[in-house]
């Protein structure tokens, strides 16, 4: 479904990614894994189009995508993918169904078919409770939450998250690689960058980066590393 | 896809209130500025056209004792007017209205009455009411007919002479034997003062000419004639018309030294292109920085919007929505207040220029300058666009 050609990214003569060649099945979940500073989300960056590689294509189901136009771009981020941070990026002063509904309202979707939308997609997380509630009033964990609703409610493909347990205790972090992995059962590719490898129990494969180049690729059947 | 943008724009515009209302406030007062200067400037002209038009769009004060405005007077002009208040020995000035007759000797001999005319237009300073010393004139009579003439007459005058509307009184002056001319002018309106002195005569410039002929001196002609005359009077005495001052490509105010509204005038004008250009300057300024404004405090949300799929064009609209509402409502601000304080423009004008100073708010003026400022933005829209279309969100996000 991707496919990753060469990619490269360089910061004058440092390369935070090198000769990247990678192919990602439709419905794997997929870490990527490596130290600080090895490349592993201006990767996932490249993958999402939220950055662009300096040499090499994205292909997604055989067409390039890394020579869209913004408005492509756009029109792909918005209903191909969907994105999960360790900052969350939630809008701090909106509500928990404005910012659930954001990308909805980028697509044109009517307001009432909105409102539905958003409140299946919190209440997949758990949080319709919370619906009004301003971003900033919620905990950590309720947060990526919202982030994970955000990602899905235009129902995309492929959820790219970049370490979404990163600022989370145990008991969230297990909340949401739940969720995560309930998201792929459910048929959506998701690839994801984290440092812990406890997660990679829900993880079909995983590769590890070093210095931007690929050093380790595996898949496991059963979860188990 | 590009739906929904009213209602991110509301909700940006919510987030950056204080930047907005900062810039409108700020926008509405250059705005403001910008209206009531070219109000002030352009009725400035107006009014100065409408008050001088009163005595003849082409006549003007002349100086006495300044010899190049009356050698001027008399190169463009076709006649030239001047009234005196009284008339010394050895001279006289008969007024004639058909068979009958007035013989204004000396006052001396204490002939009382006067004259005095303007083709068509009467000069403010000799509407009733503000003539010095002129309190009790009386209109006799008005007559709308073009190439009238406005006469004042003494009482005993104009009792002598029974002059009214229509008629065509002749006006002879003998003095010595240099001097002598007649007029015949048509009466338009006849103001009549009772019991006071105060003779007057016409003198065509021909005749002011043929003196500067005569003396072969143009300084001997205007000694002459202007000391002869104005020191009659403590204001500045005479008055001319030319017709041909479109012609000549010239305005008589440039010859008056001294009293050139005209040369206020272009310092006006010159201070409002320069006002013109530097509130362009910081309208572009204004702008600018609310682009930056945005970008720096929005940009984190601008990457959150990019992330989730919305194209450049798109956050654009979003943010240039609320700039266009901006600067929309400060026009509208501008043009409320400049309407508001008319009154005070107008107290300005009457202190510095007339007394009926009347502004004009010309709506093409804030029409203009909202054009010019869609145009800033319409380029600041353009250059914006690209700027986050070029940017990656994750270098958005990345932005300290």
């Amino acid at each position: 479904m991707i496919e990753l050609k060469n990619i490269a990214k360089r910061y004058n003569d440092f390369y935070a990614l090198k000769n990247i060649n990678l192919t990602v099945k439709q419905g794997e979940f997929f870490a990527i894994v490596g130290n600080s500073g090895s490349g592993k989300s201006t990767l996932l960056n490249m993958i999402g189009l939220i950055d662009e590689p300096t040499e090499g294509e994205v292909l997604y189901h055989g067409r390039s995508i890394t020579s869209f136009s913004d408005t492509q771009k756009a029109v792909f981020r918005n209903k191909t993918i969907g994105f999960v941070f360790q900052a969350f990026h939630l809008e701090p002063s909106y509500s928990v169904f404005k910012n659930t509904e954001l990308p909805l309202i980028i697509r044109g979707v009517d307001k009432r078919i909105r409102k539905k939308m958003v409140e299946s997609a919190l209440e997949s997380v758990g949080l319709l409770s919370k619906i009004k509630n301003k971003a900033d009033t919620l905990s950590g964990g309720e947060k990526q939450r919202v982030a994970i609703a955000r990602a899905l409610i235009g129902d995309p493909e492929i959820i790219l998250a970049d370490e979404p347990c990163g600022n989370l205790d145990t008991k969230n972090s297990e909340a949401v690689m739940k969720i995560l992995s309930d998201i792929n059962i459910g048929g959506k590719t998701v690839i994801m960058v984290t440092h812990n490898r406890e997660h990679s129990a829900e993880i079909g494969r995983y590769i590890e980066l070093a210095d931007g180049e690929i050093v380790h690729d595996e898949r496991y059947s059963g979860g188990q590393l | 896809m590009m739906k929904g943008i009213a209602g991110v724009s509301f909700n940006e515009f919510r987030e950056l209130k204080r930047q907005c209302f900062l810039s409108l406030f700020v926008g509405a007062v250059v705005l403001f500025l910008a209206v009531g200067t070219f109000a002030f400037a352009g009725s400035l002209k107006e009014n100065f056209a409408k008050n001088y038009a009163q005595y003849g769009a082409t006549t003007f004060y002349v100086v006495p004792d300044d010899i190049n405005a009356f050698l001027k007077a008399n190169e463009i002009a076709d006649y030239i007017a001047v009234h005196a208040s009284g008339v010394t020995s050895g001279e006289s000035i008969v007024f004639k209205n058909g068979d009958k007759e007035f013989c204004a000797d000396s006052p001396e001999r204490g002939f009382g009455g006067a004259a005095y005319y303007f083709k068509d237009y009467l000069h403010p300073d000799f509407k009733k009411e503000n003539f010095s010393g002129g309190k009790g004139w009386t209109e006799l009579d008005n007559v709308t007919e073009n190439g009238y003439y406005n006469i004042f007459l003494g009482d005993i005058i104009a009792e002598a002479i029974g002059a009214s509307s229509g008629d065509i009184i002749t006006v002879e002056y003998f003095g010595d034997e240099a001097y002598g001319f007649s007029a015949a002018v048509r009466v338009k309106d006849i103001f009549v003062r009772d019991g006071d002195v105060m003779p007057c005569f016409v003198m065509p410039l021909n005749y002011c000419l043929e003196l500067y002929n005569e003396y072969n001196s143009v300084y001997q002609a205007k000694e002459i004639v202007l000391n002869y005359f104005a020191t009659f009077l403590n204001r500045a005495d005479l008055f001319y018309k030319h017709k041909t001052l479109e012609a000549a490509g010239v305005h008589p105010i440039e010859f008056l030294g001294g009293f050139g509204f005209y040369q206020m005038f272009d310092g006006v004008q010159a201070a409002v292109i320069l006002a013109a250009l530097l509130i362009n300057a910081l309208a572009f300024i204004v702008i600018s920085n609310i682009i930056n404004v945005i970008l720096l405090t929005r940009q984190k949300f601008i990457a959150k919007l990019k992330m989730i799929g919305a194209s450049a064009a798109y956050i654009s609209d979003v943010y240039f929505l609320i700039l266009f509402a901006v600067i929309t409502a400060a026009f509208g601000a501008a043009y409320l207040a400049s309407f508001l304080f008319k009154g005070v423009f107008e107290e300005i004008g009457k202190v510095l220029f007339f007394e009926n100073y009347v502004i004009n708010i010309y709506w093409y003026v804030p029409v203009a300058l909202y054009g010019f400022l869609l145009l800033l933005m319409s380029f600041g829209y353009i250059f914006f666009k690209k700027k986050i279309a070029k940017t990656a969100p994750v270098d958005l996000l990345r932005i300290k």
